[in-house]
């Protein structure tokens, strides 16, 4: 587990097809319920709203119950038993990415399926996704990766 | 204690046979019975549909004992009513859907040959055998080593795993170009360079057959295809931009997807698309979600077509219906009406019917996967399941239960070995060729519905659809409509709008949507309130159909 720390999932929105495969493998490996949502734009395209995880989470902050918070892993997660379902951390959340879970009438939160990472796996929706749109990577990573990118789109501007 | 073996999706493996060899699907057991399937990072794959076999499996709806009127009964009750039934009635009919093994299949039809039953194909999959039949699909592999792809329909919300590919050609070195076709907003055109190319609604298949007489144009003094043109709705300069591209392109590949209902004649699509790419010696990916639908019109030697299934019925030649697993049979308009003709159903399956279907007996049988058969890949090939995979709590696989049902006629019938399938998909003869014909009647001007569903994959399938997830889902049928025309129509967004047709009426919820033609409406597939609007059973060969709509 200590191995996975600052590991998220990271959308590559190129290769998402929006067949909601994330879902469905989310849905199963949390009793029905799915814990990422989708947003579209434009009927084109849809896309995986993951939790980022974020470093300073506004649902924790939300949270009149304190039942949000964050783990030593640095992942934000839920305790289900302090959980009111009033939805603050849905509506302070800037992406959109907590929803109500109708069937406990609670929020449903993604825990980057815990106790797969324990495991040694990744979490559902990154091991099914059809197109490897997901991946799950460290921070770092993502970061200097993004940077080169940014730096090679900005230098085919500057040869133009 | 969880364990990984190795296995392959269970829906479709005719088209994710090289998860076989790649073995990248993994699914973990516990006592013998599925709990999760999942695949490897590296291998990647496993859609929407694929991961909900893990709901079918585990489901609450499962049939575990034999169901006699609505009563849970003991097998010897349950065999002696269906020894009863059999030997009492005039004539069997048997459907099948395309979700059974080359062996279920060569059972299936020794059975119907012995009984004198007539034995069809699911109304999905019966017009699959001439068109499939006549030549080997191009492996999905191939896909990525091609620069150019012309894209019928819409592939990528039809199966993830064709998506993989054709975005590993788009992205990969050769950095593929797209082209899309379709008459409705595709979700493919997303990426595709040339955007989406916008047909008429149904003229899809004219279109091909377009480029099929360009293709030909040697054989021909002279070819006029403005006339072709305008009926599909571009100019001749698009036809003939796109046929150079695909002509002068190196392994270039024509896909079709046949969302129901998209054109005016599937079989007459694909018969214009093997013309095409037989003339210019391309690669041709006809593609069907329907499992192993090409293998079973292939092995079942006596196959009628369904709507000579729905004609007895309704003449009382037909008295004793046996439908294996669920397929969309008694959802066709045609088909309701005549069910209460028969004597007796009876239903094998692995999940209970619906509780609006009257089913005097219902007998449990394993899924496909459940069994030790094989099955007939889209490139020809031949592969078996793996041994490992046995039926949940003791229910029992379709071949037995198949040999046990043989017995009680009288007859009995051995499992198949391998050579024999061999010989029997050899002897095969595919039906006869389509004509190549453009006329359509079909007017321009008025609201014309198609069908289509997103993600098809998804919400195809009898038994797929009836997973919690998917109930949570799509909860009601919706229809797409323009925005504008939405506003001529004062109908909004999110509001209940009856769509009426020729066949019926049926209500359905408003989805405006910005890039939709104007005179075209959209409805889901494999609703039955769709099935309503398009009369002759929506998935045998379906054109557009002239709708209205008004508020509720």
């Amino acid at each position: 587990m200590e191995q996975k720390k600052d590991y998220r999932v990271y959308v590559n929105l190129d290769y998402c097809i929006d067949c909601k495969s994330c879902e469905v493998a989310c849905a199963n490996s949390h009793n029905v319920w799915h814990n990422l949502s989708r947003g579209y734009v434009e009927e084109i395209a849809g896309i995986p709203q993951h939790c980022r995880h974020c470093k300073d989470a506004a649902c924790v902050a939300a949270c009149p119950q304190d039942a949000m918070y964050r783990d030593e892993n640095g992942i934000v997660r839920r305790k289900s038993f302090q959980c009111t379902g009033c939805m603050s951390c849905a509506i302070a959340c800037p992406f959109g990415a907590i929803n109500p879970e109708l069937i406990r009438h609670t929020i449903s939160k993604c825990d980057l399926c815990i106790t797969r990472l324990e495991e040694g796996e990744v979490p559902a929706c990154v091991a099914t996704c059809t197109t490897g749109a997901l991946e799950f990577r460290k921070l770092d990573e993502t970061y200097k990766e993004k940077t080169v990118l940014g730096a090679r789109s900005l230098g085919k501007l500057i040869r133009r | 204690m969880r364990e990984r073996t190795k296995r392959i999706c269970t829906f479709c493996p005719m088209n994710d046979t090289f998860f076989i060899r790649k073995g990248a699907i993994s699914a973990h057991f516990s006592a013998n019975e599925l709990i999760s399937t999942e695949y490897d990072p590296d291998g990647r794959g496993l859609c929407a549909r694929g991961n909900l076999i893990t709901e079918l499996i585990r489901s609450h709806e499962r049939v575990r004992f034999p169901i006699l009127n609505s009563e849970e009964v003991s097998w010897e009750r349950a065999k002696k009513t269906l020894q009863k039934t059999l030997s009492s009635s005039k004539r069997i009919g048997i459907i099948t859907d395309g979700s059974i093994t080359l062996e279920q299949a060569y059972i299936l039809g020794e059975l119907a040959e012995s009984t004198g039953a007539k034995l069809s194909l699911s109304n999905t999959s019966d017009w699959l055998a001439g068109m499939f039949a006549r030549t080997r699909g191009t492996h999905l592999e191939d896909i990525e080593k091609t620069s150019f792809l012309l894209v019928v329909g819409d592939i990528l919300s039809e199966h993830p795993t064709i998506g993989r590919h054709i975005l590993k050609s788009r992205y990969g070195s050769r950095g593929a170009d797209i082209c899309v076709v379709d008459s409705v907003p595709s979700r493919t055109r997303r990426f595709s360079r040339t955007g989406n190319i916008h047909l008429k609604p149904g003229r899809e298949a004219e279109f091909i057959t377009m480029l099929a007489k360009l293709a030909g144009a040697e054989e021909y003094n002279s070819i006029d295809i403005s006339l072709l043109a305008e009926r599909c709705g571009v100019t001749p300069d698009v036809a003939e931009c796109v046929f150079a591209r695909f002509k002068d392109t190196e392994g270039s590949i024509l896909i079709i997807s046949h969302t129901e209902g998209h054109t005016e004649n599937i079989p007459l699509l694909y018969e214009a698309g093997y013309k095409l790419t037989e003339r210019l010696n391309k690669g041709f990916l006809p593609f069907t979600t329907y499992s192993n639908s090409l293998g079973v019109v292939r092995v079942i030697k006596d196959l009628v077509p369904i709507s000579e299934m729905i004609s007895s019925i309704e003449q009382g030649k037909i008295d004793t219906l046996i439908c294996i697993n669920c397929c969309a049979f008694c959802q066709l308009p045609a088909a309701t009406t005549v069910l209460d003709k028969l004597a007796s159903r009876i239903l094998i399956s692995p999940i209970r019917p619906a509780k609006n279907d009257n089913y005097n007996l219902v007998l449990p049988a394993g899924f496909i996967f459940e069994s030790n058969g094989s099955y007939l890949t889209i490139s020809g090939d031949i592969l078996p399941f793996p041994d490992e995979f046995a039926p949940v709590s003791g229910i029992p696989t379709l071949d037995s239960l198949l040999l046990d049902i043989s017995k009680l006629t009288g007859k009995e019938i051995s499992i198949p070995d391998a050579e024999k399938i061999k010989e029997t998909l050899d002897s095969f003869k595919p039906m006869e060729k389509a004509e190549l014909s453009t006329e359509s009647k079909r007017p321009d001007t008025i609201l014309t519905a198609v069908a289509t569903a997103f993600p098809t994959h998804l919400g195809a399938g009898f038994l797929t659809r009836r997973t919690a997830y998917n109930k949570n889902y799509f909860p009601v049928p919706w229809i797409e409509i323009n925005e504008q025309k939405a506003d001529e129509l004062d109908v909004k967004d999110g509001e209940t709008a009856l769509v009426t047709s020729d066949y019926g009426t049926a209500c359905f919820t408003i989805k405006t949507v910005s890039d939709m033609p104007k005179n075209v409406v959209s409805l889901p597939a494999h609703y039955r309130e769709t099935a309503m609007i398009f009369g002759r059973g929506l998935n045998k060969s379906v054109g557009p159909v002239p709708v209205s709509i008004r508020k509720e």
